[in-house]
């Protein structure tokens, strides 16, 4: 499928604005979970490994 | 010098969104990768959102706090026809691949990520990698990652 025939709706996602304002969001719920008592660090060295392999 | 971040989109699928939502030291460490390596944003199609709750509230307090967090009570990440057209093909030639059922879910995650691959880098979170592989090599976009929670 050619890039110019992918139409899209999901125009927000393109949205700096919008991003940031998720970006702000999901950094609110991180520090939720950590007051709740949830550990950070377990995951990270196996995810940022994984991310390393994801193609740009 | 911080190394500017690269721009990455994050669809989630049911399996995705359950799995995060069971254990909040995962989610954690997940927002946690997006916010300190990437530029990113999480993508949910709303035919997925038909597919998250468990009845178990323990976990879908969590589920609807991250559906909070995505934004996906906006509306505006509803896939247009052309995606759910573009699904309908990828699972029919999908189906001819496979022995098993490919879920509209999924053909609806994998559309869309081929659209949102012309912009930018994707990695669909997922619980299942064999149906996820399959439609994504469907697509011969280069750059879509399936990542198996």
């Amino acid at each position: 499928m050619e890039a110019a025939t992918l139409t899209s709706r999901t125009h927000l996602a393109d949205d700096p604005q919008w991003r940031e304002s998720q970006r702000a969001r999901l950094h609110e719920l991180q520090q939720d979970l950590l007051a709740e008592g949830a550990v950070a660090g377990q995951y990270l060295p196996e995810l940022q490994a994984r991310a390393a392999t994801w193609p740009e | 010098m911080n190394r500017p971040r690269s721009r990455r989109d994050f669809l989630l699928d049911s399996g995705g969104v359950t799995t995060l939502s069971k254990n909040r030291d995962l989610l954690l460490d997940y927002l946690r990768m997006l916010e300190i390596q990437f530029d990113g944003a999480f993508l949910l199609p709303t035919p997925i959102l038909g597919e998250i709750h468990t009845g178990d509230r323990r976990i879908d307090v969590i589920t609807d706090r991250l559906l909070k967090a995505i934004g996906g009570s906006d509306a505006e990440l509803e896939p247009v026809a052309a995606t759910w057209r573009r699904a309908g093909e990828l699972r029919t030639e999908a189906l001819q691949h496979s022995r098993n059922p490919i879920s509209t879910g999924d053909a609806v995650i994998v559309a869309l990520a081929e659209e949102r691959s012309v912009r930018a880098g994707v990695t669909i979170i997922t619980g299942d990698k064999k149906d996820m592989d399959l439609l994504v090599g469907l697509t011969r976009r280069p750059n879509i990652a399936v990542d198996v929670l």
